[in-house]
């Protein structure tokens, strides 16, 4: 399904991403955790197709990566002030270019955006500007205008970021109703409880390199919590 | 196809999403109306004064390039720009969409903006044509021309803005740079003649040459409502180039 082979990524002369292999299999929930600039967002954008290797090889549902496809990986981060917005008087106008750029036909457009409206309960919303919505929306919108195609496979960069409890449970919920649908998930966060809860298996990057690999229990192990094993593995490799 | 033409609904769009839109249509229509009705800084008789019902105040070799220089550039330089600084370009070249697919949809989204511009000069048409008392009517062919030369002028000096734009997250300096080098095209038969002379003789030739393919230079005939098969060529490659070249500067920028 996900398929990266002896990635490589450098900006200059620091290295973000060294050597990173790994496989996800159909209808997994892989949580990406590593500390801040160790490569995870690098490689999640190796993945979209927004930023080449340097060298390896990484596959999308069989697609190489920086050819992605309509049915290939959909990015999640939406960015702050995503223009044209969600405008008060058409019904979210944003959404809809995504699904027209995606290539869905016209008489189904209507209906995808609905779906995505629902699925994210974003109905309240859906005749707002982006801008004026918030962190919370923000955030289900980017997921919104991500599973409009209903991908089979969903990159999310820090899903949950910026958001208060509630809205996180909400998130969590959307995303392990994605799984169940059948899509594959990787999702990258710095809330470890997230993880646990969440993601049968985690995937600990480390300054560029695949640092640990398992369910989340495997790598907190003898150390007791992941929280725990997160400080011990990152802070020695450093 | 399809994306691109989505890319360019969206990005017509935006530019009335804020006042831009309004401010570039308003100060468009103002200015080419000074010139034409009221004072022209080539001194170009204004339509009243020549009594003659013709389109050329409109289509006067240096009315139309000189507002090409400020609104092609203020017209295409949010293209890149506005999407790096917000952070949207991630969201658009992770879609299904190839890089010649966005910046073909960009710049037929400006092309859109710069069609609107020359729309406001529809009036003075109706005006020369009510003006107009010769009774075969109104002389269409150089009117078609006219306009047909300046929508192929006007998309090279935005595609030169828009792959200006590719370069910064900043929309100003991108404004400056495509103004900049639209200016030096606007002067560059005035700056070839006067350098001609100073030029080493087997230079003085080219420099001859290099005149011809001055912003001016390459409208004049179009004043006459004549669009030259040699102009036609040069500006649809020069055109075709630079989007080729913003194409290649995104997919260069993903390897970066």
């Amino acid at each position: 399904m996900i398929r990266v082979q002896d990635l490589c990524k450098s900006f200059g002369s620091h290295r973000a991403v060294d050597h990173v292999s790994f496989e996800i299999e159909t209808g997994e929930i892989v949580g990406f955790i590593g500390p801040n600039g160790a490569g995870k967002s690098t490689t999640m954008r190796m993945l979209t197709g927004y930023l080449a290797s340097d060298r390896g090889r990484a596959e999308v549902l069989g697609f190489r990566c920086l050819a992605p496809s309509a049915r290939g990986a959909a990015p999640h981060r939406l960015p702050a002030g995503v223009e044209p917005a969600l405008r008060r008087h058409a019904r979210a106008p944003f959404l809809r270019f995504v699904a027209e750029v995606r290539g869905i036909p016209r008489r189904e457009r209507a209906a995808a955006v609905e779906r995505a409206i629902e699925l994210c309960a974003l109905q309240e919303v859906a005749r707002k500007r982006i801008r004026e919505c918030s962190k919370g929306y923000k955030q289900r919108v980017g997921l919104a205008q991500a599973v409009i195609h209903s991908p089979k496979v969903l990159i999310l960069d820090e899903p949950t970021e910026g958001l208060d409890p509630n809205q996180r449970v909400v998130m969590r919920d959307l995303i392990q109703g994605f799984a169940k649908q059948g899509a594959t998930v990787i999702l990258s966060t710095h809330i470890l409880p997230e993880v646990e809860l969440t993601c049968p298996r985690a995937l600990m990057i480390s300054r560029g390199r695949i640092v640990a690999d398992g369910a989340p229990k495997k790598i907190s192990g003898p150390l007791g919590t992941l929280e725990q094993a997160f400080r011990q593995i990152t802070q020695t490799k450093e | 196809m399809g994306a691109a033409l989505a890319i360019a609904k969206r990005e017509w769009k935006a530019y009335f999403a804020s006042p831009l839109g309004f401010v570039l249509l308003i100060l468009f229509s103002l200015l080419l109306g000074l010139f034409v009705y009221l004072w022209s800084p080539f001194g170009v008789p204004t339509l009243f004064a020549r009594q003659s019902a013709d389109l050329s105040g409109v289509f006067a070799a240096r009315h139309l390039p000189l507002l090409f220089v400020l609104f092609g550039a203020a017209i295409s330089m949010r293209l890149w720009s506005e999407e790096r600084r917000l952070g949207t370009e991630e969201l658009l070249l992770t879609l299904p969409v190839r890089p010649i697919d966005a910046v073909l949809g960009k710049f037929l989204g400006a092309m859109g903006m710069l069609v609107l511009c020359l729309a406001t000069t529809l009036p003075t048409v109706y005006v020369v044509w009510s003006l107009c008392d010769d009774p075969r009517g109104l002389e269409w062919g150089p009117i078609f021309g006219g306009y047909a030369g300046s929508l192929v002028l006007g998309a090279t000096c935005i595609a030169l803005g828009q792959l200006a734009s590719a370069f910064t997250r900043d929309q100003l300096v991108a404004f400056l740079v495509a103004f900049t080098l639209l200016a030096l095209w606007f002067f560059l038969g005035d700056l070839a003649t006067n350098l001609a002379p100073h030029l080493p003789e087997r230079f003085a030739g080219a420099a001859n040459e290099v005149q011809q393919y001055g912003l001016t230079a390459l409208f004049d005939s179009v004043d006459r409502g004549v669009i030259l098969m040699k102009n036609l060529v040069f500006l649809v490659s020069a055109c075709a180039l630079l989007l080729g070249l913003n194409a290649a500067v995104l997919t260069w920028r993903k390897a970066g």
